[in-house]
């Protein structure tokens, strides 16, 4: 096995809404090696940014609870203060590239300056120097080194998310969460994205973690699938496991849905309602919708099961 | 480049403007003629004119009817001369040419300080204590607006910021109401400020200018008070919010992500993308301001545009009515103008479409 | 999305808006002010209003001018109200008449007396006595006396009615200016400094405070004028009524016609809801009109409205309002018009079009359109029911300004020339010197008025603003 590079542990993230407590990350624990790129799935709303903004420190103004452990090659991440955070770890160690990164450029200012920006707060360098790395980030990323002097709104959606990966990538990170890279895209230009993601890992030695709802799509890319439910982690496992013979009831759920080519099969649909994150149900989060639950699953939560080499599941069925 | 590109956005916006003038002043001449006026303020400004070239020493040896049969053949040469015995489509064309020439014809009942009749002198004398107040007020409340809503946009969900969100609906009364107000309070009953006018008598008398600019300034206290007063918790509380929604666009958050200092966010990231919508709010508080000034000045006194108006709707001085819109037109075409420059110097948008 | 495709209820905004206090004050301002606008219908017929309104110095003679509210004296001085007496009403408080003839003489000898108490700390505002007279060979001869609560008689003035109905105004005759005067010197010993007015002299406390109009104070007590005079013929009758001007007035005063501020205050108030309302209402609605046309259509349609937002936002909407209401003298509903005219192609349209943009691209609107929808259904069941809850917070939020234009025409000269309203008193009371004068009253109420009115509507837009944009209730 490869070095670890990133631990979590028991992370919590809580929201304070109006309506109660949004418990949008609640326990998550994961590893992720080096060199590795883990595919975060599960429905919109379960928590995944969420996940990936707890795991980077952008929290919003109303948290109620962050707590746990993340620990980058052993150090324990959570314990630094914003201040030391933001020097050290930010985009010097981890870097995002953040969900609708459409919206993630200035409008007012140029794609150069925003793609060397991280250099000149965290590299310190001169301008000049910082303008060249940023050319280069660019070019590895398919922009030509003409459109450093321009703005945003001169450039297609598939170039603007290609200079998000570029000003992700300029400060050499070791690991780059990227939330939904491609969900705007077509499916062209999302295929553009996956190859050039693939590329970069090989080149530079980068560890994902690879946020999607697109089941689909994560098997391009992904050594280890983690599957999120109701602000849990239900099922971890390697890819080509996972894809053969996914354990959870949910991510076999979420498997039928996608449709595929070999099959006749029609594309199935979860039934019932994406769960509260404030009132979640009890015992098992997936109960209310899952089709082999049965009693004990409404009255306690499941503990992880580990089915052999890392393949990780949090599910009843795997008590007996 | 950028600079020819920059001279063809601005000669684009000019003609525009240009031509919105120019239709706001042709529909002018058309309402107002509909009764015959602009022929009547036309034809007695030639009267006068006609007039006053039969006054010199050399026509007195001419008996009185004799020379006024002379005047009146003069009288209908110079209007054929100008092409005003022609139908009113070729007519309302020379209105409309001496209208955007500011050629408006001669005051039925006013006049200007200086003792002229014409009705440009009129307002053209009186535009610039206008433009000065009113663009004060709107200055100000640009600067105190943005200022307070910043501080509470950093400071949202206190109890200051709920203060103002609870205030904010008060700001439907307009300033010249809330002048009416100060008025009461601050000329009849605590007599510490005027009730109104630009300056007084006592102090024009003294020839002093520091004094005089004094007393302007003091004059100036109530009317810019009331507009203040009128705007500032809808203004504080909707660049708050502005800022607020601004603060939370994807680019923000991915530049806090970056790493870039908060003061830089600030700037950068929050003002600066939000500089082309303010601009258009500062543009449309500017024409606000300029036909609020009308009601402000009656209430006040002030002797700008808006008196004249309220003095010639009540001599019924068409002529100084029908140029008191016209001067309008080019006011607020003016103003649109420059701000229009402005956003085009501020919005990449503009300097990249006209710049390469 | 969600914002924009929640389902609304009439009922469900009604009890949302409850639980705000913004919301609860809106409507608990604007269900009293339909209350008073229906009140006013009611007690008040429009035509009755008019002729009140109208009706110059014969409706309201027996009024005081600028009169202060009646309750204006629980807050300080005790202001004397109007009092009158009549001698047609004879054998009531304080009015006795005799008439007694003169045996074979023709004649008949008057006595009329009119007598009050008099407990207020300020003088009266004005006195007049009105005659009516019957004779038909020679005028009758009439000798006023006022007696004073000190026993003081004065003979204040001999008087011959020259018609059958005729007013003596005490307060500015110059004979009984005189006598006055005469009675002032004999109290003092004196020249006094400042010369006391007529209804301050009949009143004042006979000492040193005579000196002066600054010093006088009234005198409490009984008071009596006496009429005293000779009738010639045989059914010749002379009858009088004393009016002695108070300070205040009624539950709002009156301004300086004699008129009583509360018929233009209550009919002020259907006014400015009817005024605002429909204003609002039609340039809202025409202007989500314009916007859908503009937004469903897109191309030559859409350019050709927006440059003409564009040019409209640069016209002199003031100056043009002002040139066409002088120059032909418009009612308030013409008005209306031309405000309405000369505000379709406002602001609203661009915020409006951006929404239909918005909704156009709706999966639901697609698919009307792929299963052949016509346009106008779309736009009439899809589109417009989609727009229009969040336009009502905004259409709701400018009816003031429609509110107070109108109040600014009005003070500009330009308002109804018949209609009573709110903008008529202020523009009144700014033309009678209110401010100078010291008669805020004038100027206050119909001023509190508008900002009733102005604070319910903009309350209940806000309120409705959070409601239909749940996205402001974040921030
Ligand atoms: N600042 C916040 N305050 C309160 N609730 C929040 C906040 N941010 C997110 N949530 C809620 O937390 C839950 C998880 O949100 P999150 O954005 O992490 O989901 P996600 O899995 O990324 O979904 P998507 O696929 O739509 O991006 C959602 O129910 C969301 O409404
Ligand atoms: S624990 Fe029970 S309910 Fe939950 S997934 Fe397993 S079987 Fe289904
Ligand atoms: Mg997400």
């Amino acid at each position: 096995m490869t070095d670890t590079i990133l631990q979590s542990r028991n992370l919590k993230l809580y929201y304070a809404t109006r309506k109660g407590v949004v418990k949008a990350v609640n326990n998550v624990s994961f590893d992720l090696q080096k060199g590795e790129s883990l595919a975060l799935v599960g429905e919109s709303g379960c928590g995944k940014s969420s996940l990936a903004k707890a795991i980077i420190r952008l929290l919003p103004r109303n948290i109620a609870t962050y707590t746990g452990e993340v620990l980058l090659e052993g150090q324990d991440i959570m314990k630094l203060s914003d201040t030391q955070f933001r020097r050290q770890i930010r985009w010097k160690r981890i870097s995002m590239v953040f969900q609708g990164a459409m919206n993630s450029l200035n409008p007012v200012l140029k794609i150069g300056y925003q793609v060397a920006e991280p250099l000149l707060i965290h590299e310190e360098l001169d301008k000049k120097e910082a303008k060249k790395r940023a050319v280069e980030a660019l070019r590895i990323v398919g922009i030509h080194e003409s459109f450093v002097e321009r703005y945003p709104f001169e450039l297609s959606g598939g170039m603007k998310q290609r200079t998000v990966i570029a000003m992700a990538l300029v400060t050499n990170p070791d690991i780059l969460i990227l939330d939904e890279p491609t969900s705007a895209l077509d499916v062209i230009t999302q295929a553009n994205i996956m190859n050039l993601l693939k590329k970069l890992k090989k080149e530079m030695q980068l560890s994902y973690i690879f946020i999607t709802h697109d089941i689909g799509l994560s098997s391009e890319l992904a050594d280890k699938v983690a599957v999120m439910y109701a602000g849990e982690i239900q099922e971890v496992a390697d890819a080509d496991t996972f894809y053969a013979k996914p354990a959870h009831p949910y991510s076999q759920k979420l498997m039928a849905s996608v449709p595929t080519l070999r099959t006749e099969k029609k594309p199935e649909f979860i039934p019932g309602a994406p769960p509260s994150l404030v009132n979640p149900p009890s015992g098992c989060k997936f109960h209310p919708r899952c089709p082999s639950a049965f009693d004990r699953c409404s009255k306690e939560n499941p503990p992880v099961f580990d089915l052999g080499s890392g393949h990780l599941v949090k599910c009843w069925w795997y008590a007996k | 480049m950028a600079v020819k590109g920059f001279a063809k956005f601005v000669a684009k916006r000019v003609l525009t403007i240009f031509l919105v003038i120019v239709i706001a002043l042709y529909v002018t001449i058309f309402i107002a003629n509909m009764g015959g006026v602009v022929d009547e303020i036309v034809k007695s400004t030639i009267k006068m004119e006609v007039a006053m070239r039969f006054r010199g020493p050399e026509w007195q040896r001419y008996d009185p009817e004799e020379r006024e049969k002379l005047m009146l053949q003069e009288y209908e040469l110079e209007l054929a001369r100008r092409g005003l015995n022609q139908p009113f489509l070729i007519r309302s064309v020379i209105y409309l040419w001496n209208a955007l020439t500011l050629d408006l014809g001669r005051a039925e009942y006013l006049t200007s300080d200086t003792g002229s009749r014409y009705v440009r002198n009129i307002i053209l004398e009186r535009l610039p204590t206008t433009v000065m107040l009113f663009t004060t007020a709107t200055v100000l409340n640009f600067l105190i607006n943005m200022a307070v809503g910043l501080y509470l946009s950093r400071h949202h969900g206190s109890k200051l910021d709920k203060f103002f969100i609870g205030m904010a609906p008060t700001s439907v009364i307009p300033g010249w109401f809330y002048g009416i107000f100060l008025i009461l309070i601050f000329a009849s009953q605590l007599h510490i400020l005027p009730y109104g006018g630009l300056v007084d008598v006592e102090i024009v008398k003294t020839r002093d200018p520091f004094l005089y600019a004094m007393d302007v300034l003091k004059h100036m206290i109530l009317p810019l008070s009331s507009w203040i007063i009128s705007a500032f918790f809808l203004g504080c509380y909707s660049n708050r919010t502005f800022f607020l929604i601004f603060s939370t666009e994807d680019y923000v958050e991915a530049a806090r992500a970056k790493g870039v200092p908060p003061r830089q966010i600030e700037t950068k990231y929050i003002l600066r993308p939000s500089l082309p919508p303010i601009i258009t709010g500062f543009a449309l508080g500017l024409i606000n301001s300029w036909s609020g000034a009308i009601i402000t000045e009656r209430v006040f006194n002030w002797p700008g545009l808006g008196t004249v108006t309220y003095a010639a709707i009540n001599l019924f001085d068409s002529a100084v009515l029908i140029g008191v819109t016209v001067i309008y037109a080019y006011l607020l075409g003016a103003t649109v103008l420059i701000l229009d420059i402005l956003y085009g110097l501020i919005d990449p948008r503009i300097k990249v479409q006209y710049g390469r | 999305m969600e914002n924009a495709a929640a389902e609304y209820s009439i009922k469900g905004i009604l009890k949302q808006l409850l639980t705000y206090k913004s919301g609860v004050f809106g409507i608990s301002l604007l269900v009293l002010l339909i209350l008073i606008s229906v009140y006013t219908m009611i007690t008040i017929p429009y035509s009755t209003a008019i002729e009140l309104w109208r009706g110059g110095e014969n409706v309201w003679i027996e009024n005081p001018r600028n009169a202060q509210p009646t309750w204006i004296r629980y807050l300080g001085k005790n202001l004397p109200e109007t009092i009158k007496r009549d001698s047609t009403q004879a054998g009531r408080v304080g009015t006795i008449k005799v008439l007694t003839p003169i045996p074979e003489r023709n004649m008949k000898l008057l006595h009329i007396s009119f007598s009050f108490d008099y407990e207020y700390d300020d003088f009266p505002s004005e006195i007049n006595i009105f005659f009516t007279s019957k004779y038909n060979t020679s005028a009758p001869l009439l000798r006023i006396y006022w007696i004073k609560p000190s026993g003081t008689k004065i003979n204040l003035m001999t008087y011959i009615p020259r018609s059958q109905e005729e007013r003596l105004s005490l307060s500015i005759n110059p004979t009984v200016s005189n006598r006055l005067y005469a009675y002032t010197v004999n109290v003092l010993g004196g020249e006094p400094q400042v010369p006391l007015l007529v209804e301050q002299a009949m009143f004042a406390m006979e000492d040193e405070t005579m000196n002066s109009t600054l010093t006088a104070t009234p005198m409490k007590g009984k008071y009596e004028l006496i009429i005293e005079g000779t009738l010639y013929g045989e059914d010749s009758d002379v009858d009088a009524k004393l009016i002695v001007y108070g300070k205040v007035y009624g539950l709002a005063g009156t301004d300086h016609l004699r008129r009583d501020l509360t018929v233009a205050l209550l009919w002020g108030t259907p006014i400015a809801l009817s005024f605002g309302l429909t204003a609002s209402l039609t340039i809202s609605l025409l202007q989500l009109l314009i916007a859908t046309i503009s937004g469903y259509y897109g191309g030559k349609v859409d350019s050709a409205i927006q440059r003409l937002t564009e040019g409209y936002m640069i016209l002199p909407f003031l100056p043009f309002l002002i040139l066409i209401a002088t120059f032909y003298r418009l009612d308030i509903w013409i008005l209306l018009l031309v405000i309405i005219v000369l505000s379709v192609f406002g602001g609203g349209v661009k915020s409006t079009r951006a929404l239909v943009m918005q909704i156009k691209e709706y999966p639901y609107i697609e698919a009307a359109k792929a299963y052949g929808a016509s346009s106008k259904r779309i736009i009439l069941l899809y589109i417009i029911p989609k727009i229009l809850p969040p336009i009502v917070p905004g259409l709701i939020g400018s009816v003031p300004g429609y509110v107070f234009l109108e109040a600014a025409l009005s003070l500009l000269g330009l308002g109804d020339p018949y209609l009573p309203s709110w903008g008529k008193i202020i523009e009144d009371s700014y033309a009678g010197g209110a401010l100078y004068k010291g008669h805020y009253y004038w100027v206050l109420e119909p001023a509190s008025m508008l900002i009733l009115t102005a604070l319910a509507f903009s309350f209940l837009g806000f309120a409705l603003d959070k409601i239909v944009n749940p996205k402001l209730r974040e921030v």
